[in-house]
């Protein structure tokens, strides 16, 4: 078997019995690169020299019998919008093109504590505004499984770098389903944390109150792990808080959900959904009641407007988010200007791309004047409302089932309908406004394009989708 | 003349906490330029402000010295303008719920005591400095990016620029004793 067809918590016990060194963990992934970054493009850049050096060192603390951390020579892909010292960081745009940032985000430095090795840079939406990773200006990132379609985003790169093989665990976002939507079209396993889990300090934001940090893997276990090391209370991120409710220790993989509660939303089996991921859906319910849960049917009444309340809170940020890229003090300044507008005007003309500035614009106009009532504190109303429905369903249930998305990855360049993306927020997005957890897990399907299912949980009750997770990817596997 | 002065102030009052309102870089006026600055201050792409919990408490000093309404809930909000020392491209500041409100400072005037009103005291980070050079080019000094302050404001009580001046020194010298009497020099008002 080749090192790269290992798990990350596989390698990682074949490098403590001193089976295999990090230095062939990271050559043979490194290899693996060469061999298909021209056909995926999950990387804006590889960090190849730094790494190399990291994993002589993990070597080096093997061979004196010194403690490693839980990452230890584990290769990792991170999602550009996170901050990475001396290795540039570029959100997938023009503006960031040559960005290098002088510290690392909170997750990375807890990455590098425990060992890992950062293998590069993933591909992404510019700045995360999208669901497909075509909008990067880096070029679109290709799905592994079939190179003719899209490996969904906005953290597209970070799923096909696990997928293909580049590296067996990556870190990505997820705003409005950045990173579950990405995992159900390549078939992973992808984790959005609880809003608070997840330091969000050195990620770009894109919506302050929505964005998390979050985690694709193979298997349950492996993004089980890597999650467990980027968690928990960070003094730079006063939105987080302890990780008690992460108690990886105690979990023990389950094989039975007996008394467990299962709520199915009407409201998610209402609109379009492709037959595949239909007949996988109904599969996947009959393993919940085969594992020993009860199922039942429930309303979430509101998600209805899910996308537009999230639409609105996400542009009016952006509109704010995106006011610092102004060429003054770092990133792309434009050559021809004569005065301080035209800098601000030519260098952000010329930085952004066009999903960034029609964001950038639809959000300025809805905070402009008295919109802002008029839309802005509106659709926090309904969030509000909508969290009152969510806390409603886990004061009777322990989890929620979904497919991840309606849909199977697309063509590269096809142009959906509105109803489309629309029947797709409305799995994903809702976990952000109400700062839910959530896991996608491949359902198992043997044939043809993969199909998520989404298990969704209770703030901070991580441990809950993830109990359920191993239980059923034990069942489909 | 039919005319009659009207006067209302907003002041700013540089706070001599020693770190800066959301970071720990210190808050000291001068220095080489740019080397009280860290991400944060900078506003550089992924980093999120920390509120400096000294910055609340002098606040609330001055709230209570002026007879304010302390606020039981406040909160933060986004002044959003472009100008090259604004590094985030807008400013956190105080909108709708402010620290402090509807307080009054009084002065003693030879007709006996007036009351000046307080529209509200809130909190807010000052920007950068733009340095404009004899050539021509604007140098920028993020030193001050982040400063602490609290923005006074007055209602339009005072009718002449005597009465301006004794609300302007009482709330000095009010302000020099409650929060600041140790660091009397570094108290700025303009």
């Amino acid at each position: 078997m080749d090192i790269i067809d290992l798990k990350a918590w596989e390698m990682k016990e074949k490098l403590l019995n001193r089976e295999i060194s990090s230095r062939e963990i990271l050559e043979s992934h490194l290899n693996r690169v060469e061999e298909v970054e021209k056909d995926i493009n999950a990387f804006i850049t590889i960090n190849r020299e730094k790494a190399l050096l990291d994993a002589d060192i993990i070597d080096k603390k093997i061979k004196n019998g010194e403690e490693v951390g839980a990452l230890a020579g584990i290769p990792i892909g991170v999602k550009d919008n996170i901050m990475t010292k001396d290795l540039r960081t570029t959100a997938g745009s023009k503006i960031l093109e040559d960005f290098i940032s002088p510290y690392d985000a909170t997750v990375i430095k807890k990455i590098k504590e425990n060992h890992g090795i950062i293998l590069g840079k993933t591909n992404m939406d510019e700045f995360s505004m999208g669901g497909t990773t075509q909008s990067s200006y880096f070029g679109p990132t290709k799905n592994p499984l079939d190179n003719t379609k899209v490996p969904g985003g906005s953290s597209g790169g970070s799923a096909a770098a696990v997928k293909s093989k580049e590296v067996p665990l990556s870190i990505g976002s997820d705003t409005g389903g950045s990173i579950r939507q990405p995992a159900s079209y390549c078939g992973l396993v992808g984790i959005k944390p609880t809003y608070g889990l997840v330091s969000r300090y050195g990620l770009i934001a894109l919506s302050n109150t929505l964005d998390q940090i979050g985690v694709f893997g193979r298997d349950v276990q492996d993004a089980v792990l890597m999650l467990n090391v980027i968690s928990g209370k960070d003094q730079r991120d006063f939105s987080t808080m302890d990780s008690k409710a992460l108690d990886i220790e105690s979990l023990e993989k389950v094989d039975s959900l007996k008394g467990i509660k299962v709520a199915l939303p009407k409201e998610f089996f209402l609109g379009e959904m492709d037959d595949r991921v239909k007949a996988e859906m109904d599969k996947s319910i009959n393993i919940f009641k085969d594992l020993g849960a009860t199922i039942e049917e429930i309303d979430l009444p509101s998600v209805k407007y899910a996308l537009e309340t999230y639409h609105i809170i996400t542009s009016g940020d952006i509109s704010s988010n995106m006011a610092r890229f102004d060429g003054i003090r770092y990133g792309y300044r434009a050559k021809d200007y004569e005065t301080l507008d035209e800098l601000y005007i030519n260098s952000r003309t010329e930085g952004f791309g066009e999903e960034v500035k029609r964001r950038i614009l639809f959000g300025t106009y809805i905070l402009s004047g008295h919109r802002g009532k008029e839309y802005y504190d509106k659709a926090l109303k309904i969030r509000t409302k909508i969290i009152g429905e969510f806390n409603n369903v886990f004061s009777k249930y322990d989890i929620i089932l979904s497919p991840t998305s309606p849909n199977l990855a697309f063509n590269l360049g096809e142009k959906r309908s509105e109803i489309y993306s629309r029947n797709e927020a409305l799995f994903q997005m809702p976990v952000n406004l109400a700062g839910l957890c959530a896991i996608s897990v491949p359902t198992g399907n043997k044939e043809g394009l993969p199909v998520g299912l989404q298990i969704i949980g209770d703030r901070f009750k991580e441990i809950d989708i993830i109990k359920a997770a191993f239980a059923y990817e034990g069942m489909v596997k | 003349m039919g005319y009659k002065t009207i006067i209302g102030l907003e002041i700013h009052v540089e706070l001599m906490t020693k770190t800066k309102i959301f970071c720990n870089c210190t808050n000291e006026f001068g220095g080489e330029a740019n080397t009280h600055c860290c991400p944060v201050c900078l506003g550089l792409p992924g980093a999120i402000p920390q509120l400096n919990e000294k910055v609340l408490e002098y606040g609330i000093k001055a709230g209570i010295a002026f007879n304010c309404d302390i606020a039981r809930k406040t909160k933060m909000d986004r002044k959003n303008y472009f100008y090259s020392d604004l590094v985030k491209g807008y400013q956190i500041s105080q909108d709708d719920i402010p620290l402090c409100s509807n307080g009054y400072v009084e002065i003693e005037l030879e007709e006996g005591t007036k009351k000046v009103r307080l529209d509200r005291i809130h909190i807010e980070e000052d920007t950068g400095k733009s340095v404009h050079t004899e050539t021509g080019d604007t140098l920028l000094d993020y030193n001050r990016a982040g400063v602490p302050l609290i923005e006074i404001v007055t209602k339009p009580d005072m009718n002449s620029a005597e009465e301006a001046r004794l609300f302007l020194e009482k709330l000095r010298a009010t302000l020099k004793y409650i929060v600041f009497r140790k660091i009397k020099s570094h108290i700025k008002i303009y």
